[in-house]
C-alpha cells in the first residue's frame, strides 16, 4: 500500500461520504496533467512503481489510491459498497479533495472496469483512458461468467475464468492469507 | 498471481486449480520482473489473516452481478468519446480475440490498441518501459485540459 510502498508521498484521507483512502500523491509541475492509477486484484499502489517513478521524473502528477478494501483504507465488508458506481463517487471525491480537476485515467485488471465507470458517471474528470490487460465493460450489463468459460474452453482448451466463483467465496481469501507468501 | 501464462494458464485460470495450488503450496518461479527484494514489500502489504477478505468482495460484486441493478437505471451512453488505449499482454494461449476487440467496440473517439512484447497478465510490471512510452506517448497525443 501507499504507506509502505512510498512512504514520502503517501497520504491518508477521508472522503465526504465517510470512507478513509490512502494513496499516492505527487503534484503536478508546470503545465503537466495528472495521472490516475487504478490497480487490480490482488494489487495495491505499489504496482504502478515503475510507472509512479517514470512519470513523476516527467513531471506528471501522481494519484494512485490503494483502492477499496485494501491497504490501510476502508474495508467494508458488505459487496455491494463494491459497485463499480460507488467506487468512482469516491475516486471523484478523492480527486476534489486533491485540488484535481481533470486527469489521464489508466486502469490495469479490475482497475480498468472501475475506470469505465469513472468515465460512465464522471466523464468530465478524464482527459483519456489506457485500459491495460482488461477491457472497457461499460456499467449495467450481466456478465455471464459461466458463458465466457464455456466460450473459453471452445476456444482455449480451458475455463479463463474458472477461479472466479472460488474467489468470491470465503474459502479464497482465507486460503490466500494462509499461503500469502506463496500465492506470487 | 504475478505468474506467466506457462503456470497461470494451468495453475490458476482452470476450474478448482487455484483452490488446489494454494492449498497444496504448488510455487512457481518468481517471474523476473518480481525482484526478492520487491516480493518483501508486497508481502509486507497483505501481510496479516484478513488481508485478502474486503479485497475478495471485487470478485462478489463481478460474478454476482450485484452492481447491475444500481448501475443500470442511470447507465449512460456506454460510448466513450476521449482518446482510449488499450494495452494488451502478447498474443498466446489465453488470448481470447472477441474481448481484445471488447473496447474498440465502445471508443468513438481516438483509439488505439497496442501489444506488449511480454505475454504476463502484469504488462506493467514485465514491459514497464513499452507500457511507459504507450501511456507517454498517449498523453501527449490527447487534448490539453489544465488542471
Amino acid at each position: 500500500m501507499a504507506h509502505v510502498a512510498f512512504p514520502e508521498h503517501a497520504k491518508l484521507t477521508t472522503l465526504p461520504c465517510g470512507r478513509n483512502y490512502s494513496y499516492v500523491h505527487i503534484s503536478a509541475k508546470e503545465s503537466k496533467q495528472t495521472i490516475l492509477f487504478l490497480h487490480g486484484f490482488p494489487s495495491s499502489s505499489f504496482d504502478w512503481r515503475h510507472q509512479i517513478a517514470h512519470f513523476s521524473n516527467l513531471g506528471y502528477g501522481i494519484l494512485a489510491p490503494d483502492l477499496l478494501g485494501y491497504g490501510k483504507i476502508s474495508k467494508p465488508l458488505e459487496p455491494e459498497a463494491y459497485i463499480g458506481k460507488r467506487m468512482a463517487k469516491e475516486l471523484a471525491e478523492l480527486l476534489a479533495v486533491e485540488g484535481i480537476s481533470k486527469v489521464h485515467g489508466v486502469g490495469h485488471d479490475f482497475g480498468s472496469p472501475l475506470l469505465g465507470r469513472l468515465w460512465s458517471y464522471f466523464s468530465e474528470k478524464l482527459i483519456s483512458c489506457a485500459f491495460l490487460s482488461v477491457p472497457y465493460t461499460p456499467p449495467g450489463n450481466y456478465f455471464d461468467i459461466d458463458g465466457y468459460n464455456i466460450y473459453s474452453e471452445q476456444q482455449l482448451g480451458f475455463a479463463k475464468y474458472g477461479y472466479m466463483r472460488f474467489m468470491a467465496t470465503d474459502d479464497a481469501w482465507k486460503s490466500l492469507a494462509a499461503h500469502v507468501s506463496r500465492d506470487i | 498471481m504475478y505468474g506467466l501464462p506457462k503456470h497461470t494458464n494451468k495453475l490458476f485460470y482452470p476450474y478448482d486449480v487455484l483452490s488446489a495450488a494454494l492449498s497444496g503450496d504448488i510455487l512457481v518461479p518468481l517471474p523476473e520482473y518480481f525482484t526478492p527484494a520487491e516480493k518483501a514489500i508486497r508481502d509486507k502489504i497483505f501481510a496479516g489473516h484478513e488481508a485478502y477478505r474486503a479485497a475478495t468482495n471485487w470478485y462478489r460484486i463481478f460474478v454476482g452481478n450485484l452492481g447491475v441493478p444500481e448501475e443500470q437505471p442511470d447507465a449512460k451512453d456506454p460510448n466513450i468519446t476521449i482518446p482510449v488505449l488499450s494495452i494488451l499482454e502478447k498474443k498466446g494461449a489465453a488470448t481470447i480475440e472477441v474481448l481484445e476487440q471488447a473496447t474498440e467496440k465502445f471508443s468513438k473517439g481516438p483509439y488505439k490498441s497496442e501489444h506488449v512484447s511480454g505475454d504476463g497478465h502484469w504488462v506493467q510490471l514485465q514491459c514497464k518501459d513499452e507500457v511507459n512510452a504507450l501511456l507517454e506517448a498517449q498523453f501527449k497525443e490527447s487534448e490539453f485540459e489544465p488542471q
